[in-house]
């Protein structure tokens, strides 16, 4: 089996996997196959340590079929047993018990947040964009969370960065910092909307100039620089995106800097 | 080894990984693989899981060698359920260590 037969086989056997989720895990697999040949393996050393493509399938889908804590469950049994047989019942009533428990305590801390919050807005719009995202990155959502917990103002760039990490899964991490640099400001800044627009919209892939995005943020916030000076640099941000050879872009994202 | 009981293990290695720093996704299958006979192709299911549940979130970082690199991190989450994990899964290794040695006790009587 060669690398695009084993792909074909693992997309073939996702068929009943949102395409999106899709395109991300057959990502990973690419990702492998690039970075274990850069290291020297050839491509049946490869497919040979990464398994059955059918089965790798498999995982995925009983992880999509509310399976997910069946793992989680049994391990927990395992150990709540100590691996003596005759225990056995017990410890798998006392995994799930503790499961239970652990879910519980989850949900009442994120309940707790909540109505700490004075923003009662702000959350209900964040959760609207949870409903409407199918793909939701949840680590990302409960940092997002806790951010608007906090914050006293710029709830627009914190709802925005909702609303923004409700649609892309991969470099949610600027949009996470601008967001907390937004929530932790002690004053309105009105561009940080459209830095995060900027952030994802034209920085896509690219962390190093998503990096840079987050540094504008961190000195509007500061007062290092004025609204005016983010405005003009967001603006030949957007040029440079648009711009057609790479050394256009360049010299439109000096000139970006070069004006701040 | 039980397949489930290997699972849960797994999740518990990936998350000591990353409990130390930030990785991608081959240098996990990488750590994992040089100590655990596994078919690498396992890690990745269980990286979307960990993910789909809260317990890490992933962010893109150019690479040298080529695209950018998907890049796995700890949530506050993922921290405490590392250490839980981490502490029930020394008080069964202890446990079925004490039974061990109650069996050699046995033999020798």
């Amino acid at each position: 089996m060669s690398k695009n037969e084993f792909l074909k086989k693992l997309d073939k056997a996702l068929a009943e996997v949102p395409e999106n989720d899709r395109k991300e895990i057959l990502y990973d697999y690419e990702e492998h196959f690039r970075n274990a040949s850069a290291a020297g393996k050839t491509e049946v050393e490869i497919i040979d340590s990464l398994g059955d493509p059918e089965s790798i399938a498999k995982q995925y889908l009983t992880g999509n079929s509310g399976k997910k804590a069946e793992t989680k469950r049994l391990f927990l049994a395992i150990i709540a047993g100590n691996g003596l047989a005759f225990k056995l019942c017990t410890a798998l009533l006392l995994g799930i018990l503790a499961l239970e428990v652990f879910t519980l305590f989850h949900q009442k801390q994120v309940l707790e947040n909540q109505r700490s919050y004075q923003h009662q807005n702000l959350v209900a719009a964040l959760q609207e964009y949870q409903r409407q995202a199918k793909f939701i990155n949840p680590g990302a959502y409960a940092g997002l969370m806790k951010i608007a917990t906090n914050a006293k103002h710029n709830r627009e760039a914190i709802k925005k960065a909702g609303e923004i990490i409700a649609k892309v899964q991969f470099n949610t991490l600027p949009v996470l910092k601008i967001a907390s640099l937004a929530g932790n400001a002690d004053h309105e800044v009105r561009h940080l909307d459209d830095l995060l627009v900027v952030t994802i919209t034209y920085g896509e892939g690219s962390l190093k100039d998503s990096m840079k995005m987050v540094e504008l943020a961190k000195k509007a916030v500061n007062h290092e620089i004025s609204e005016t000076k983010l405005e003009t640099a967001i603006k030949y941000y957007r040029a440079q995106s648009r711009a057609k050879s790479i050394e256009e872009a360049e010299r439109n994202m000096e000139r970006a800097f070069e004006n701040l | 080894m039980n397949v489930q009981l290997k699972k849960g293990v797994l999740e518990l290695c990936v998350l000591a990984i990353l409990d130390h720093r930030n990785c991608y996704g081959y240098e996990l299958v990488e750590k994992i693989s040089q100590n655990i006979a596994i078919a690498e192709g396992t890690i990745y299911p269980l990286l979307k899981r960990l993910k789909d549940e809260g317990y890490m979130t992933t962010y893109l970082e150019e690479s040298q060698e080529g695209p950018p690199r998907k890049y796995y991190a700890l949530t506050e989450l993922g921290k405490c359920t590392k250490r839980r994990l981490e502490q029930e899964w020394n008080e069964f290794v202890n446990g079925v260590d004490r039974v061990l040695k109650e069996d050699a006790w046995d033999e020798q009587k």
